[in-house]
């Protein structure tokens, strides 16, 4: 493994300073007093252990994200307290402050998963959040207010057991549709009893509630969306929807769409271009198992993980079943790499919800973050090695298709075993390097913040003027040398990972490079912008079709 | 399935537990069916998609497929049989220590045990019915592969490795040593060594349509898609309609670029698939009738009815034959039809 390691930091041309990294967990003083509500009482109801997801959002767009925490709600009838969601204002420090009730977001729902958004284009990120029950969409006001907009936005009406959310140009008119992701059709009155020791009840798994269609929302303008579900051929009632990832999978320049579904075969809906979709998940090979058998897929992401110019897959997937690392072959196929290294290996036992590519150490090469966490508390009573809290996994990539796992290294507190359901990433202190916010099913949330890392970066906020806003679904692909293998390639993205959003700015490692020679940024529009010779250590602000309009530095760029 | 029982106040320092496993090899209905079935003449005439008729049992017998002209009475055997007394300890006091004794003889019969519980998917006593089987005979590798497939299914290959090799020690063509010792390398991302463990598998049993199809896998991984045609079309060779043959031989062709195959792979493997939805189907069902929702679960308790104290041995065993009995709600519905009622080992 050492030789793999070396050759990889060879290849990348970085510092091997990934072992001074640590992700230590600021949540106390960072001022993050939250503990999810799952509504638990006894009667194991099973949205109960699904959520919670969370998000990073530039809310005030001070260049600092911001948290929002999705919280859950009493049952009825069992009430014993109130519980909301949960915004916390970064104070550019490392502390943020509670303006949950200030920006009008103390609102009770059954929430499980969020979206952020600029759905009306006006500059300011919106918030979907989805739920048991009816998701409601949070109109950004742009003085530190949301207002509730779901009826008047023609969302109103779908009680769904709502589970991730993604904004997406599908059809590529410069603003934000909605894709929701929906588990099974469950309720109170139908539920059933399941067990796994004989004698206690236990959550059931979905096989035993039918399913629901995900739907897509799309944007009228105006504020106003309309149901294309069906016009779109995404209605698939068959499907037990947990995870969405966007990714253009073959290159056409148009957005897929992908869900990661339970117990149900996984779909992938290629875009042709005029306002539909095709469903491509099984003969792609990532609808199924090796045996042709639907997995329990939970979280995704994709991304480029091996400079193929390709995003692959990542899909966590339940315990006893290792995570999906789908390589994309660049000609439809993908192939799952996860046997071949420790992604699978180490993943086989645990239950991961939470899953994306990030480069942690900034090399160049995107790392897997995975929160692991079991549904069922009991889960012990009846198998030795499963448990319930589990450590989450981070595999750093060495390069050449090979990861290593580096979890216990990056600190004790960061390794320690949770339940954990959503995460997200971003810099929340300007340091050029990624911090983590992850969820736990009835706990905390909490916040890891990244120090150690000495690599460079370049991170790269898009402002979009024919394509959306905020530049979603905008292929940004960065050149760090001259040799053209050392291309990056990145799409801005909503939705990935589990119920929860990272923030809407691409970190681009550079190792020992201290600038990119190339930047291309493939709006949604078409446009294709070229920048030379870019520097890093600083957030460059890329404005279509004009180039770069602002950066702040940081590290050596200040 | 567990049973739970309550042990009466004056059950004395002692209980016997008496078991039998009654066996009929067909069913009481089928066997009649299949002997003197004839549609129920009131019955309309059944409908294109489907034929919900009622059947009564006073079809002719001649000619019947038989030694006979007559219904088989198939009788129900007694398969096993045994008896425990157990000793009874006061309510708070600690439990007394299980003593198993282990007799060389009883390595089969551990063996089946663990077999039974394994595929119950009760993963922790399976490993300890498994772990007697090589307390009582560590010579043998039986015990030691099964352990192995019990580490395998758990996902702990660390503990499925060491114990296979030990089973490899003691026979090392042993071929389901093999074919689960090649799971583990696979999941070390070694897939020639997994190659050459399945091949010695293939070689003592050329029709396993199993390892054939993990052969056909591992290869595929390894991008060699002709290969793992040639391994995949060899299980379509014995069962046309193998699904996973079907799915992996959808890939390979993608593979190698031949859309046609492809699809034709994608088309049959869609047909022979099993509708994942298809369990959702059984959701209300399940809910209005909460002793067959027991019985599906994997691993289930019975539970006994509570006994009066003082209840005499003739009231325990009426107690004792309420609830051998068939629920109410879990019984068939047979009202219309004409026969005597079925009876115990359907």
């Amino acid at each position: 493994m050492r030789k793999l390691m070396a050759a990889a930091v060879l290849f990348a041309g970085c510092v091997p300073a990934f072992s001074q990294i640590q992700f230590r967990d600021i949540t106390a003083q960072a001022g993050l007093r939250f503990t999810h509500n799952n509504a638990a009482f006894g009667k194991k109801y099973l949205p109960e252990t699904m959520g919670p997801g969370c998000a990073f959002i530039d809310y005030d767009g001070d260049g600092y994200p911001d948290i929002l925490l999705v919280n859950g709600e009493d049952w009825q009838g069992h009430k014993r307290t109130t519980s909301t969601l949960k915004l916390y204002h970064n104070n550019h420090d490392g502390t943020f402050t509670d303006v949950t009730a200030k920006a009008g977001l103390a609102v009770s729902l059954f929430g499980l998963g969020v979206a952020v958004g600029d759905y009306d284009n006006d500059g300011h990120d919106d918030i979907f959040v989805s739920a048991l029950g009816q998701s409601r969409l949070f109109h950004n006001n742009g003085n530190g207010t949301f207002t509730d907009v779901t009826k008047a936005a023609g969302l109103w009406g779908p009680n769904e057991f709502s589970t991730s959310a993604a904004w997406v140009d599908y059809d590529r008119d410069g603003k934000l549709d909605l894709v929701v992701a929906n588990y099974v059709q469950w309720s109170i009155d139908g539920d059933l009893r399941c067990t796994l020791d004989g004698t206690h009840k236990s959550y059931c798994t979905p096989e035993s509630y039918k399913g629901t269609s995900a739907r897509l929302w799309h944007n009228r303008g105006g504020g106003k969306f309309e149901d294309a579900t069906q016009k779109a051929g995404l209605y698939d009632p068959t499907s037990k929807s947990l995870g969405i990832a966007v990714l253009d999978y073959n290159g056409d320049g148009l957005p897929d769409i992908f869900l990661a579904n339970d117990t149900q075969p996984n779909k992938l809906y290629l875009n042709r271009g005029n306002g539909t979709f095709e469903e491509k998940a099984v003969a792609s090979g990532v609808a199924f198992s090796e045996d042709g058998i639907a997995r329990a897929g939970m979280g995704v992401d994709a991304g480029d993980y091996d400079r193929s110019g390709h995003p692959s897959l990542i899909i966590s997937n339940f315990a006893n079943q290792m995570l999906s690392l789908y390589h994309n072959e660049g000609n439809g196929l993908f192939v799952d790499e996860a046997p071949r290294s420790e992604v699978g290996r180490n993943t086989l036992v645990t239950l991961g919800f939470a899953c994306f590519f990030f480069d942690y150490d900034n090399d160049g090469w995107p790392d897997i973050f995975i929160a692991d966490g079991h549904i069922e508390n009991e889960v012990e009573r009846v198998q030795k090695r499963v448990k319930y809290a589990e450590p989450p996994h981070l595999f750093r990539n060495l390069g050449g298709g090979k990861f290593q796992e580096v979890t216990e290294a990056l600190g004790a507190a960061f390794a320690a075993p949770r339940v954990g359901r959503g995460a997200a990433y971003a810099d929340i202190d300007n340091d050029g390097a990624l911090d983590l916010l992850l969820t736990t099913n009835g706990g905390p949330a909490y916040l890891f913040r990244s120090t150690g890392v000495t690599n460079h970066s370049l991170r790269v906020k898009l402002v979009g003027t024919k394509s959306n806003r905020d530049g979603i679904g905008a292929v940004v692909r960065i050149t760090a040398g001259n040799d053209k293998q050392n291309t990056q390639s990145q799409m801005l993205r909503s939705g990935s990972s589990y119920l929860s959003q990272s923030e809407l700015v691409l970190t681009f490692g550079l190792g020992s490079r201290t600038q990119a020679e190339a930047l291309e940024i493939q709006w949604p529009s078409g446009q294709v912008d070229k920048l030379a010779n870019v520097p890093g250590d600083q957030t460059v602000i890329v404005q279509e079709a004009k180039g770069i309009v602002g950066s702040r530095g940081y590290g050596k760029g200040k | 399935m567990h049973y739970r029982m309550h042990v009466p106040e004056n059950a004395g320092s002692n209980i016997t537990l008496h078991a039998r496993l009654l066996y009929r090899k067909f069913a009481w209905w089928n066997t009649q069916f299949s002997f003197a079935g004839e549609p129920d003449p009131e019955q309309p005439q059944p409908g294109v998609d489907a034929d919900d008729r009622k059947f009564n049992f006073h079809g002719s017998l001649k000619g019947v497929s038989a030694k006979h002209e007559e219904i088989t009475d198939v009788p129900i055997e007694t398969v096993a049989e045994n008896e425990v007394t157990l000793p009874v300890t006061g309510h708070g006091s600690a439990p007394l220590q299980q003593k198993t004794e282990l007799h060389a003889e009883d390595w089969q019969r551990w063996n089946d045990y663990g077999i039974g519980l394994f595929l119950q998917g009760d993963l922790k006593a399976a490993q300890a019915a498994f772990q007697k089987v090589t307390e009582l005979d560590a010579k043998n590798p039986d015990g030691w592969v099964n352990l192995g497939r019990v580490a395998v299914q758990e996902g702990d290959m660390e503990r499925a490795r060491g114990v296979l090799e030990k089973a490899l020690a003691l026979k090392p063509d042993l071929a389901r040593a093999n074919f689960f010792y090649a799971k583990v390398l696979r999941n070390d991302g070694k897939y020639d060594d997994a190659v050459s463990r399945l091949r010695v598998v293939v070689a003592q049993y050329p029709r396993d349509r199993v390892a054939l199809n993990d052969l056909g896998r591992i290869l595929f991984l390894q991008r060699k898609y002709q290969d793992a045609v040639q391994q995949l079309q060899a299980v379509l060779a014995i069962d046309p309609e193998d699904l996973q043959a079907q799915y992996n031989l959808m890939l390979c062709y993608s593979g190698l670029g031949d859309p046609t195959q492809a699809h034709e792979h994608e088309v049959r493997y869609l047909r022979f698939k099993a509708d994942e939805s298809a369990q959702a189907i059984t959701g209300n069902y399940r809910l209005l009738h909460p002793e067959d929702n027991n019985e599906r679960q994997a691993i289930h308790e019975h539970v006994s009815v509570k006994l009066p104290v003082g209840a005499s041995a003739k009231v325990s065993q009426k107690y004792a034959r309420r609830q051998n009995a068939v629920p109410k709600a879990a019984r068939p519905k047979y009202t219309k039809l004409q026969y005597a009622k079925p009876g115990v080992g359907n």
